[in-house]
């Protein structure tokens, strides 16, 4: 899988960040998870209830930002109901990766 | 935690962009680089804002570099460090440029072809003076009546309020966000929040016919 490594460190991330904020829907997007040349990036989506929370989850990732190119979609669920970004564009839960990643380790 | 020197290499060596790499020191790589190309050398960043004083120290290392790469996405670099990398022959971006930099015979020539897009469109507006680079997202754009506005460019495909907001953040002071994706769109959150900002969002024509207003 590609960034693979990199994936597995979102997916920890994640974990801990869903004991604050436990409602928000997780997904990797993009180059990580199709058939494009080597990513640079690796792109997550988060679907959170409110716009502090995505907020705070910007915050949280931060130093995981400093790591690899990490871009991040951030949106309300009032945003994702609009759009329909989750069903429309392939993304794959990011939990379903790290069973994946954990399997091949 | 990755080590970002170890990921910038280990990145470019997947994607077979170089023959071979060595760790001069901390956040230096020596790159070799395929099809005949001359190694390079890669000074490796991760600010949340990049600025000329940041580069300064870089000048004093031999041999000299030829790329500042700078991790994060959202990162700010500053019109002073393009101003200050131009006039001593460095190229500077994120990971992506980089590797678009490396096929690059002069790697301080690489110009992202969005940047490049846009500035051609402003040096050859009818009503544009001269513009101003701020930064990697904004100009401030300066025309005939006397007016001058500061405009952000965002290529999002899909705007958000996060988005919105996390770019008033990292780049304070806009009146204008153009969207320069073509097939970009932007969530109703998005536009209430430039609105909230006092600012106007608009797409890539809008814009150009909004600086006959300056």
């Amino acid at each position: 899988m590609k960034n693979a490594q990199e994936l597995a460190l979102v997916a920890a991330e994640a974990a801990r960040i869903s004991v604050m904020i436990p409602s928000a829907q997780w997904f990797a997007f993009g180059s990580s998870i199709t058939d494009a040349p080597m990513p640079a990036d690796v792109d997550i989506l988060v679907i959170c209830a409110t716009h502090d929370e995505t907020m705070l989850i910007r915050r949280e990732l931060d130093t995981l930002s400093h790591a690899f190119p990490l871009h991040l979609m951030l949106l309300t669920e009032q945003e994702e109901a609009e759009l329909r970004f989750s069903t429309t564009q392939p993304c794959r839960p990011l939990s379903s990766l790290s069973r994946t990643i954990e399997l091949r380790q | 935690m990755l080590d970002v020197d170890d990921w910038v290499a280990k990145k470019l060596t997947e994607g077979a962009q170089i023959e071979s790499f060595t760790k001069l020191a901390p956040r230096r790589l020596y790159i070799g680089r395929r099809s005949g190309l001359p190694p390079v050398v890669v000074a490796v960043l991760s600010e949340n804002r990049v600025e000329a004083a940041l580069l300064v120290p870089l000048m004093t290392e031999v041999p000299q570099a030829n790329f500042v790469v700078n991790i994060p996405k959202d990162a700010v670099i500053a019109g002073d460090a393009y101003a200050f990398a131009a006039a001593h022959g460095i190229g500077i971006g994120g990971f992506g440029d980089l590797g678009r930099a490396l096929a690059l015979p002069d790697m301080s020539t690489y110009v992202h072809r969005e940047i490049a897009y846009v500035e051609r469109a402003m040096r050859q507006h009818s009503n544009v003076v001269h513009f101003e680079r701020l930064d990697n997202k904004r100009y401030r754009i300066h025309g005939r009546k006397g007016q001058h506005a500061v405009v952000i460019f965002l290529d999002d495909y899909e705007l958000t309020a996060d988005s919105v907001r996390n770019a008033r953040d990292r780049f304070p002071g806009f009146e204008e966000v153009v969207l320069t994706n073509p097939i970009g769109t932007a969530t109703g959150a998005a536009q209430d929040a430039v609105e909230a900002m006092g600012a106007k969002l608009v797409d890539f024509k809008l814009f150009l016919g909004r600086l006959n207003r300056l």
